[in-house]
């Protein structure tokens, strides 16, 4: 394990990335500051902190969220071509030739991705969580839920890349797949209206099935919100989703294993 | 064993023993590094089986203990030299102390020690052959699998992988060897096998591929004698003031040519079997098959 990590770390820090990740952390930090002198403005005069937390810690954790959710995105196209980088022909041949079942190869590559594409965005967040409250003088609850929810998202996001790019090896065809699924989880959202709309029993089961089928990392999102702001979760969309993300996994591990290179 | 609509091995038949040098010849497309793919489990097999040490490719337990150095590699260029050396050792499991013991060795052993914290993206064709060859013998494997490890190596570069080859030989470890340097093999290996277009054509020892039992050439004064090779003692080559190539119907024979010379008083300064070098023989192997196939 400790190999294909460092492996993996050594390949981010190649490939530059981190600091996109740098960049959109500073932009987030502008957006703070530039809102803290709205915020003085607006009140003109003393604030009370302990009084603005409980009205404004919410909505300061809806924007951490959604830079959260930002960062989950950069991360899976970034790491998108970083399997099927690994079994390009040449490259094939090294990785294989180790006695490594591929099974555990391929899990360890993921394994590898998750964790340091995870410690990106966990230390992303928790930068501009801290300035938010030194700034603001807001720390919003949930933090944590937060966290998790985005990391089990970068992960079936990761299942969904892996399965692409070991099916399809190659990059293109792996973001592809992300921006495909991402797409139709989307609409799929909407499936009620659309079967409402079609009218037609076939298409009702159709859009129905998919929309259980699919992926519903948009609607993760949604849960993050419920959870912060303290309401009942609907908790469908994240183990749903999870267990779309395990058949992946032992799917794309299948594959693999009786693929020939 | 199929790939696309090639069959790209067809009826190979072959057993490495160790402790040997073997090595496969053949032309482009005759399949010797799908052979050896297949062997390690990297491209799967359609019909047949293989396995090392009784072990199929299909189980990774196969390549413990085994060192490959890939043609047309492509190792990650986002790696160091030395970063390879420890991410080969990691996946053999090799803890710390040998990564560092068994990377400075290799380093030094291949050349490569100046250039071992450059990323491998940055080195030249032979640079990345020589990482290449260190990284195959991170696991000190005993068995070596090497295609053509010589390939964009410098003159001096290539004296030095043969002496690696031939150390790692007296250690007792086996290796299976693609080449097209007949010289090289010529020289290192110990059994040779001849593939063309899928099929095997010939293994035999060096020594085998090299002599020819039944030609002799004889070194003598033999000046303006004429000599003359009875029908039952074989045919007459060719014949100069100086040396006479005999092509014999049984070796025994050669007794009684030398008896013949003798008699003429003639001074026999020596007598040995004719050897050709390994390319004539493969040649002449290979030139079967093409024939056949032209047809
Ligand atoms: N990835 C592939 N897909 C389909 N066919 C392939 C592939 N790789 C090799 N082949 C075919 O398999 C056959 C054997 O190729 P192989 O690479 O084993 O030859 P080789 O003996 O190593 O040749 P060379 O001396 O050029 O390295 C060829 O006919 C080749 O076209
Ligand atoms: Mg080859």
């Amino acid at each position: 394990m400790r190999g294909i990590l460092i492996d993996t770390l050594v390949e981010l820090l190649d490939r530059r990335v981190v600091w996109v990740y740098a960049v959109v952390t500073v932009i987030a930090i502008f957006v703070i500051v530039a809102t803290s002198s709205a915020n003085l403005q607006i009140q003109g005069e003393e604030i009370d902190l302990s009084n603005m937390n409980d009205q404004l810690g919410n909505p300061l954790m809806m924007g951490v969220n959604a830079f959260a959710y930002v960062l989950v995105f950069l991360s899976v196209m970034a790491s998108a071509g970083s399997i099927p980088g690994m079994l390009v022909k040449g490259r094939a041949e090294y990785y294989l030739s180790q006695p490594l079942p591929r099974t555990s190869l391929i899990m360890r590559k993921l394994l590898s991705l998750w964790l340091v594409y995870s410690g990106l965005v966990v230390s992303c967040v928790a930068v501009i969580w801290v300035v938010a409250g030194i700034v603001l003088g807001l720390f919003g609850h949930g933090l944590l839920w937060l966290l998790l929810i985005h990391i089990l998202s970068l992960a079936i996001w990761l299942c969904v890349t892996a399965c692409a790019g070991v099916v399809a090896g190659s990059a293109a065809m792996s973001m592809m797949a992300a921006f495909v699924v991402w797409v139709f989880q989307r609409i799929l959202v909407f499936h009620e209206e659309i079967a409402a709309f079609a009218d037609s029993k076939p298409i009702e089961y159709t859009v129905t099935g998919l929309y259980h089928l699919f992926p519903k990392t948009g609607q993760m999102y949604d849960l993050v919100e419920t959870l912060v702001s303290g309401r009942p979760a609907d908790w469908m969309p994240l183990y749903s989703s999870l267990l779309l993300a395990t058949v992946l996994l032992s799917v794309t591990c299948r594959i693999f294993e009786h693929k020939s290179y | 064993m199929r790939k696309g609509d090639i069959v790209a091995l067809d009826g190979v038949s072959l057993s490495v023993t160790e402790g040997e040098i073997f090595a496969l010849l053949g032309p482009n497309g005759a399949g010797k590094t799908t052979l050896l793919r297949a062997v390690l489990g990297i491209t799967s097999i359609t019909s047949g089986s293989a396995t090392v040490r009784g072990i199929p490719p299909s189980d990774s337990r196969s390549r413990v203990g085994v060192g490959y150095l890939p043609e047309n590699h492509r190792f990650p260029g986002h790696l160091t030299g030395l970063g390879l050396l420890e991410l080969t050792g990691r996946m053999h499991r090799l803890d710390r102390s040998q990564l560092d013991q068994r990377s400075e060795e290799l380093l030094e052993l291949t050349g490569m020690s100046r250039w071992s914290d450059m990323k491998l993206r940055k080195y030249s064709k032979g640079m990345l052959q020589r990482i290449g060859l260190a990284q195959a013998l991170m696991p000190d494997p005993d068995l070596l699998f090497l295609d053509e490890p010589t390939d964009g190596v410098d003159p001096v570069g290539r004296a030095d992988i043969r002496q690696v080859m031939t150390r790692v030989r007296e250690e007792g470890k086996t290796i299976v060897l693609n080449s097209h340097l007949l010289s090289e093999v010529e020289t290192v290996a110990d059994r040779v096998a001849i593939l063309s277009r899928g099929r095997l054509m010939k293994v035999a020892t060096v020594e085998e591929l090299t002599s020819r039992a039944s030609q002799y050439e004889i070194e003598a004064e033999f000046g303006n004698t004429l000599i003359t090779v009875p029908d039952e003692v074989g045919k007459l080559v060719a014949l100069s003031s100086r040396r006479l190539v005999v092509e014999l119907v049984d070796p025994i024979r050669i007794n009684d040519l030398i008896d013949n010379i003798r008699m003429k008083r003639i001074a026999i300064r020596t007598v040995k079997p004719l050897k050709v070098t390994l390319e004539q023989s493969f040649l002449e192997a290979v030139a079967g098959d093409n024939e056949e196939a032209s047809q």
